[in-house]
């Protein structure tokens, strides 16, 4: 099968610390990958490389044919970025709702300034993926009176209604308060469901164990171990992975 | 407290009456009307206190012999034969206060953007503009536009070279606050923004410009309120007839500058009185929306 996204090679560097060594790693066409690993291992990192909100020190992505090698400049790279983001949505740990604009807008500006497309249009549009995570009933308020999870579902809808073909979910749930958190897992348990390419960084190993295809696992700016989450779960081989499944065990988030 | 702060008091009040239900009352509503009750009998002792100290001021200007404490006579005929011709100037000082603001504004704005950017030229002018003029007095600036430029052959109509010179000099400043706003729109919404696919441009005029601006709307209001003051300085050159030019004209010439400078004062304490509710309206109008 042909991957929707390819890394290959990637290296990020901050200043001198070297917080990405050398990924390599493919994602197939509808799958779900969790990424875990302690905070500083550089899964966010990675995560924000391949819609370039980092760019990449040097390395190539591919997501859907669009390939872009890291560390470049001019005009042609910053046009392949923006193909690379039109088929990437983004959802933020700090959700990152426009404030000015009420839900649908929000929802809908995406569409409407990127695409161009036509508003009626995008509002039938923005309308059913608020639906589709539950928030339609909240299209014209506005993001501040919106709880934790209501926002974040949102965010997930307004990343959907730019039609991606992959998602990605940077600790979704790490800001939530933990009643909170349920709502947003579910949908995004029902977007995996539904077929979405999924890339999460997260700290719910439940979610990991119970909606992911594979899990890869993070530790220094390494990927340390890549495989399917029961395996995973039952018998970490590295070390670092089992102190990580222990500590989350223990706490039992 | 400005007087209409007051009037907006009295309301409120109003409505709690009219509000009152007949059910009892429980301890923590009970609470709350003490506090409401404590507040309003602070706002009406402070509006008593403001119409005392206002009675007090008129008092002292009447020309009244009270208890053998002779105040200040003012020349009443002069004032009636002058009023006229002073308030004749409110509409150039409302006109010069608009236009310089609306310069200021479209510097104020300008100025900010280019701190934000990373070409260095660019970067420099703004930094340039704002250091020269923040550097230099706003007095000397507007003699510089009225006396310094025609002996360059460049001779403007004076109503433009007050605005000129009170746009500039306070672009420079309200720079500040619009670089304020713009930095209080968190790095969060341009990434949101950049991983939608947005241009840079476009981000700026979709995300970033409009919570800025909302930011920056009622410190911009304050300077508006500043400026009006100001453009009293224009006066000096002589070549625009608003309210400080009018004033010291007619009070020179009858030597009743006196009468002729309370009048003016009274003009511009009434007008930044009326910006200021205004401003206060705006300001809440704004902080009820989606912060």
């Amino acid at each position: 099968m042909v991957p929707i996204i390819k890394i290959s090679n990637l290296d990020k560097y901050f200043g001198r610390l070297h917080v990405l060594k050398n990924i390599s790693i493919e994602v197939q066409p509808r799958e779900v990958v969790c990424i875990i690993g302690r905070s500083g291992s550089g899964k966010s990192t990675l995560l924000r490389c391949i819609n370039f909100l980092e760019e990449p020190s040097a390395g190539e992505i591919e997501v859907d044919g669009v390939r872009v090698e890291g560390g470049e400049k001019g005009k042609r790279h910053r046009q392949l970025i923006r193909d690379v983001r039109l088929k990437t949505g983004m959802v933020f740990q700090e959700f990152n709702l426009f404030p000015h604009m009420s839900v649908l807008d929000n929802v809908i500006e995406g569409p409407v300034t990127v695409k161009g497309m036509d508003r009626a249009k995008a509002r039938e549009l923005g309308e059913a993926n608020l639906d589709r995570v539950g928030m339609l009933f909240k299209k014209d308020e506005y993001p501040n009176r919106l709880s934790g999870g209501q926002k974040q579902r949102v965010a997930i809808a307004r990343a959907l209604t730019m039609e991606p073909r992959v998602m990605l979910f940077d600790e979704p749930t790490s800001a939530l308060d933990p009643e909170l958190i349920g709502e947003v897992l579910s949908a995004m348990k029902k977007l995996a469901l539904e077929g979405m390419t999924m890339l999460v960084v997260t700290h719910e190993m439940g979610f990991a164990r119970d909606v992911a295809d594979r899990v890869v696992v993070m530790a220094e700016g390494e990927l340390i171990e890549d495989s399917n989450p029961d395996e995973l779960f039952a018998n970490p081989r590295d070390p670092r992975t089992k102190a990580l499944i222990d500590r989350y065990r223990t706490g039992e988030r | 407290m400005p007087l209409p702060f007051i009037f907006w008091e009295w309301r409120v009040g109003m409505n709690l009456f009219t509000k009152r239900p007949d059910t009892p009352k429980s301890q923590a509503e009970l609470i709350y009307d003490a506090i409401q009750r404590k507040e309003r009998q602070f706002r009406g002792n402070v509006a008593l206190s403001w119409i005392f100290l206002l009675l007090f001021l008129i008092f002292l200007f009447s020309g009244s012999d009270v208890l053998g404490i002779q105040t200040i006579q003012l020349d009443t005929e002069f004032i009636k034969e002058n009023l006229v011709f002073i308030a004749g100037g409110l509409g150039e000082t409302i006109r010069i206060s608009l236009l310089s603001i609306m310069l200021a504004t479209l510097l104020a704005l300008l100025a900010a953007l280019g701190r934000l950017s990373t070409f260095p030229p660019v970067y420099a002018l703004s930094t340039f503009y704002v250091s020269l003029i923040r550097g230099t007095p706003l007095y000397l600036q507007i003699f510089f536009f009225f006396l310094a430029l025609p002996q360059l052959g460049i001779i403007l109509p004076g109503l433009w070279a007050g605005v000129l010179a009170l746009g500039l000099n306070y672009g420079a400043y309200m720079s500040e606050i619009f670089r304020a706003g713009l930095s209080s729109v968190g790095k969060g919404q341009r990434e949101a923004a950049m991983a939608l696919g947005m241009t840079p441009g476009k981000t700026m005029t979709r995300i970033v410009l409009p919570q800025a601006l909302r930011f920056a709307i009622p410190p911009t209001g304050n300077e508006f309120i500043a400026m009006t003051k100001d453009s009293a300085l224009v006066s000096a050159t002589g070549f625009v007839h608003e309210l400080m030019w009018r004033a010291t004209k007619v009070g020179r010439a009858q030597f009743h500058s006196l009468e002729a400078l309370i009048m003016a004062a009274m003009f511009y304490w009434v007008m930044t009185l009326i910006l200021s509710y205004l401003q206060s309206r705006i300001e809440a109008r704004l902080s009820k929306g989606d912060r």
